[in-house]
């Protein structure tokens, strides 16, 4: 009787801390070691970025980078964080205004000649809901790389006539003159706000192998 | 005060009025009759023009992380950011060539000149490079120096001039080129350029025993200079379709006084010959800015921007 006590206590014990666990952060090696985490290629068709800046006080500004590329891992039955190593070419950049697009791609911004791409690195993540996970990772931005926190959530999982697509949409919000990328912000001051929020929609493919 | 009012005085006018109080001293000052002060002061305020508007708008960090490193600086070196270094290297430089002339014996001072400007060329290609830089780039820009250094003693005395126009040129195709920090610096250089000539014009009139301008020496390493690199820099980041010949024939605005050459020599006064060697040179400025206009138009009308007359107002 005893016996049977233990060995009860011993499987009850995971089961009744797991939900608790599942709200435990996880290191990006933690992620990685997911066994069933399945390997995911950007479909850069239906992946973009926009981001939003305030101009000159008032309104607020949006363009967005086409095509982004890169990879995740996920697995599908969100028992782990997903990680995320996606890239933005600067001259994918799109106002609807080629003469804004010019700008933006210039040195008083994103200079595409010097730096062509933006890059984010997952590093860790915590839990905060069903598919919802709050991130840190690498920012690098004109050349500058900082630490960000990310807010993630799953979009879905869908099947498509190439196999089965994870959607993920990621916000954050940086100062751009942490990296650099100043003009307007003091000089011309009030032109373009410093803070830029950033939404990113991502879609890819899951590698049929690990699915 | 306005946003782009104060942008512009910081950038723009304040760096035109220190360089034009630094030539000044030479220009309208009994220094006028020295040779020596009436080659180095302008010369030099050419250079802090520049440097001045380049420190107003990105901050002495961005010149001195070049050369050594700052505790708690993390911003990016970027490459067009060696200008500010070479416009203080340029107003040291003046210095140097002012004094070698000086001290070398009569008809010796031009060789000072020459090897000068052989020496800044060398230096542009070795230490100036923008994106993609390539062994063919970097010898194209030392003999863009070298071929403006060739073109510029043809403006003679109307140099302060024809750099006015030259360099509002480089600022406005850097404007149209989306690269709006290297307008504004290029402008502060033309409007300094502008005031130094009407100084030099005014100093000449009233002082006794003035010394006229001359592109010889220090004025023409340091215009020289500056045109080449910024004319480079602006194509190198030009974001709009001017052709990189136009860029290219910049500097060399200069040597198009020589159309006029033959009304110059035969002009009654200085200030008749310096109109005629302007006009030359203004012609074939005005004739860049034009191709470059019409290039960029013609793009225009092709694209969904042609309709939007906000389309040049992003960030102004």
């Amino acid at each position: 009787m005893r016996n049977a006590l233990l060995v009860a206590a011993l499987v009850a014990a995971p089961i009744s801390l797991a939900p608790l666990m599942a709200f435990a952060p996880l290191s990006s090696q933690e992620a990685a070691a997911a066994t069933s985490a399945s390997a995911i290629t950007m479909d850069p068709i239906h992946s973009m970025a926009i981001f939003r800046v305030q101009h000159l006080g008032a309104g607020y500004f949006y363009g967005r980078f086409n095509e982004l590329t890169g990879t995740a891992t996920w697995p599908l039955d969100d028992s782990a964080a997903p990680t995320f190593d996606v890239t933005a070419e600067v001259k994918k950049v799109d106002t609807g205004s080629e003469k804004l697009d010019g700008n933006l791609q210039g040195p008083n911004f994103f200079n595409q000649a010097e730096f062509p791409t933006i890059q984010f690195k997952s590093k860790s993540a915590e839990r905060v809901g069903e598919r919802h996970w709050k991130m840190k990772g690498d920012l690098t931005l004109r050349g500058v790389t900082k630490e960000i926190e990310v807010d993630c959530t799953v979009s879905g999982v869908g099947k498509g006539p190439t196999g089965q697509k994870v959607g993920f949409e990621c916000m954050f919000t940086i100062l751009r003159a942490d990296y650099g990328m100043k003009w307007g912000i003091e000089a011309p001051k009030g032109a373009l706000g410093n803070e830029v929020r950033m939404t990113i929609s991502l879609e890819g493919d899951v590698a049929k192998a690990a699915g | 005060m306005d946003g782009v009012v104060g942008y512009i005085l910081s950038v723009v006018v304040i760096p035109a009025l220190v360089a034009a109080a630094v030539a000044s001293i030479a220009l309208v000052t009994p220094l006028r009759r020295r040779a020596w002060a009436v080659e180095c002061f302008p010369a030099m305020a050419v250079a802090l023009a520049f440097l001045v508007s380049f420190t107003n708008e990105l901050g002495w960090t961005a010149v001195a992380r070049q050369v050594i490193t700052i505790e708690g600086d993390d911003a990016p070196f970027e490459r067009w950011h060696r200008l500010g270094l070479a416009a203080l290297m340029l107003m040291v430089g003046a210095v140097c060539i002012v004094a070698a002339r000086m001290r070398m014996p009569r008809g010796g001072a031009p060789i000072v000149t020459m090897v000068a400007l052989g020496i800044a060329g060398a230096l542009a290609a070795q230490f100036v490079q923008f994106p993609q830089p390539t062994l063919l780039k970097q010898l194209g820009l030392a003999a863009l120096v070298l071929a403006a250094g060739v073109a510029l003693p043809l403006a003679g005395g109307a140099i302060y001039w024809i750099a006015w126009g030259a360099f509002g040129i480089v600022a406005a195709l850097a404007g149209l080129g989306g690269f709006a920090s290297l307008a504004v610096m290029c402008g502060a250089v033309s409007v300094a350029s502008l005031l130094i000539a009407i100084l030099a014009a005014i100093g000449g009139k009233f002082a006794k025993d003035a010394k006229p301008m001359e592109a010889a020496g220090a004025p023409l390493v340091v215009c020289a200079v500056m045109l080449a690199l910024a004319a480079r820099c602006g194509d190198a980041y030009d974001q709009s379709q001017t052709p990189d010949w136009l860029w290219w024939l910049v500097p060399l605005v200069p040597g198009f006084a020589l159309i006029f050459t033959k009304q110059a020599l035969r002009a009654p006064s200085i200030a008749a010959a310096t109109f005629w060697r302007t006009l030359g040179a203004a012609l074939v400025g005005v004739a860049i800015l034009g191709a470059a206009l019409a290039i960029d138009a013609s793009k225009a009308s092709g694209s969904d921007d042609a309709d939007d007359p906000y389309a040049d107002m992003y960030g102004g």
